[in-house]
């Protein structure tokens, strides 16, 4: 059975630091935030209701101060307050393009005439009007059938594309390369990936430290580099590390994983194929 | 303070003895608490989390009861927190400005691509999109109270426009970055 979530109210004082003072409240909610997916993204939606309130500039001026001194001094909500305002931009010069401006102004001038005086202006101007707005009615229905044909047209020829992980995991076998006539991994890295996960299988009884190289065969570079200790399991022993993908690009890779002192030094590749997806 | 190699290593044998489950659990251990640091408004989410592998990190062998890795991690983020907050609170409030807003010209490649991304959506997405956003004022209470009405109440509403412009924000953010390859 779902829990009760929170109301929406206590989320917003949440997440504008009112609640830091009280301190019960406070663990309460961070903790089901913790462990509740649903409340978490109900707790972001309510976020997005604060920023959207800050862009169209109806919050108080208590609301106010509380979202320029503390809400916003996350970076992820700077980004978020930049996209409100583009979506706002956005929407707002699709309504100007949606609104008759002289039906606007019209409709406001009837008003402030005596209801005599509008049925007067009603007999004279309502055929001409009605035949108009049938006009633009019937121009509307025809730009919404090239709009619907439009969006169909796009829709079967760009697919929205899955959306790419933020880290990619690549698991290695020293000695797989191509001068050893072995096939080569290969992973696919997008502009939305941060990192690759790598897991190098080391050979057994490997203790230790490990210095590892990351270069790229194309330019001859190291890319990245560290000294790590194996993980040590029943299964075997592993190196398990992250690097980021600042620096590669699409092309050939190998891994250099040297262990031991001096003259007893060993080195092993691992290579993989790195393909940049647009 | 950066995370290095060899503690991230150490941390993730700790969440867990199988490798992929131990991966699995980091990025979900990190999700969580990054989330945290940006509820609780702090300026380097990232930053944080890292300290508190550290500090879990060298806590490690003195952990008695250690069952619960999530649960542990996030007592340590809460002592993050609670430093970083003193440390904020010694602050110049003068010195945090809200971010500038972008001129036409600097949003000339992401209108055209939320124009895009907009078009890519499902037709009652980019209905609902539509009318959630385009009003005003008063009139725009009552469009989102009749929303509400027709989803099901305000958070069924809330949670919808929150995945819609989810969507949309990962769209334009690839189609920018694709535009400028």
């Amino acid at each position: 059975m779902k829990s009760r979530l929170p109301e929406p109210e206590v989320i917003r004082q949440y997440l504008l630091g009112r609640l830091n003072e009280q301190e019960e409240l406070e663990v309460q909610l961070s903790e089901q935030i913790l462990s509740n997916d649903d409340l978490a993204e109900l707790v972001e939606s309510v976020e997005e209701e604060i920023i959207d309130q800050y862009v169209d500039g109806t919050l108080d001026p208590t609301d106010r101060k509380a979202v320029e001194a503390y809400f916003l001094r996350p970076p992820e909500r700077k980004e978020k307050l930049r996209f409100a305002r583009l979506l706002r931009g956005y929407f707002d010069s699709r309504t100007s393009d949606l609104v008759d401006p002289v039906v606007a102004q019209w409709a406001t001038r009837f008003r402030a005439y005596w209801p005599a005086a509008a049925l007067i202006l009603l007999a004279t101007v309502g055929a001409t009007y009605i035949s108009r707005v049938s006009r633009r009615e019937a121009s509307l229905e025809a730009q919404l059938m090239q709009e619907r044909a439009r969006f169909a047209s796009v829709a079967n020829s760009t697919p929205l594309r899955p959306m790419q992980p933020a880290m990619s995991v690549l698991t290695l076998v020293l000695g797989r390369t191509r001068s050893a006539r072995l096939p080569i991994p290969h992973i696919e890295i997008s502009h939305s990936t941060k990192r690759v996960i790598v897991e190098i299988v080391l050979p057994t009884g490997a203790f230790g430290p490990h210095e590892v190289r990351l270069e790229s065969d194309e330019t001859k570079t190291v890319v990245w580099s560290a000294r790590l200790l194996p993980l040590v399991s029943p299964d075997g022993a592993r190196l398990l590390f992250d690097v980021p993908d600042e620096n590669i690009k699409s092309g050939i890779y190998s891994f250099k994983v040297s262990s031991g002192d001096g003259p007893t030094t060993t080195t092993q590749n691992a290579e993989f194929q790195v393909r940049f997806i647009e | 303070m950066a995370l290095t190699p060899e503690a991230f290593g150490r941390f993730l044998r700790w969440l867990s003895s199988d490798d992929q489950q131990a991966v699995s659990e980091y990025l979900s251990v990190r999700k969580r608490l990054v989330r945290f640091f940006v509820h609780k408004g702090c300026d380097d989410p990232d930053t944080l989390f890292d300290k508190t592998v550290d500090i879990v990190v060298g806590k490690i062998e003195e952990c008695i009861d250690c069952s619960n890795p999530l649960g542990y991690c996030y007592g340590v983020a809460r002592n993050v927190w609670r430093k970083y907050r003193r440390e904020y609170k010694a602050m110049d409030p003068i010195d945090i400005d809200p971010p500038a807003r972008p001129t036409d010209q600097e949003n000339e490649p992401e209108l055209k691509c939320l124009e895009r991304c907009v078009d890519l959506l499902s037709p009652s997405d980019r209905d609902l999109a539509t009318r959630y956003h385009r009003h005003q004022g008063r009139n725009k209470i009552e469009v989102r109270k009749a929303l509400a009405s027709e989803l099901g109440g305000p958070n069924a509403l809330r949670i919808r426009v929150f995945r819609i412009r989810k969507n949309l924000r990962d769209c334009v953010v690839n189609c920018v970055k694709r535009s400028l390859n």
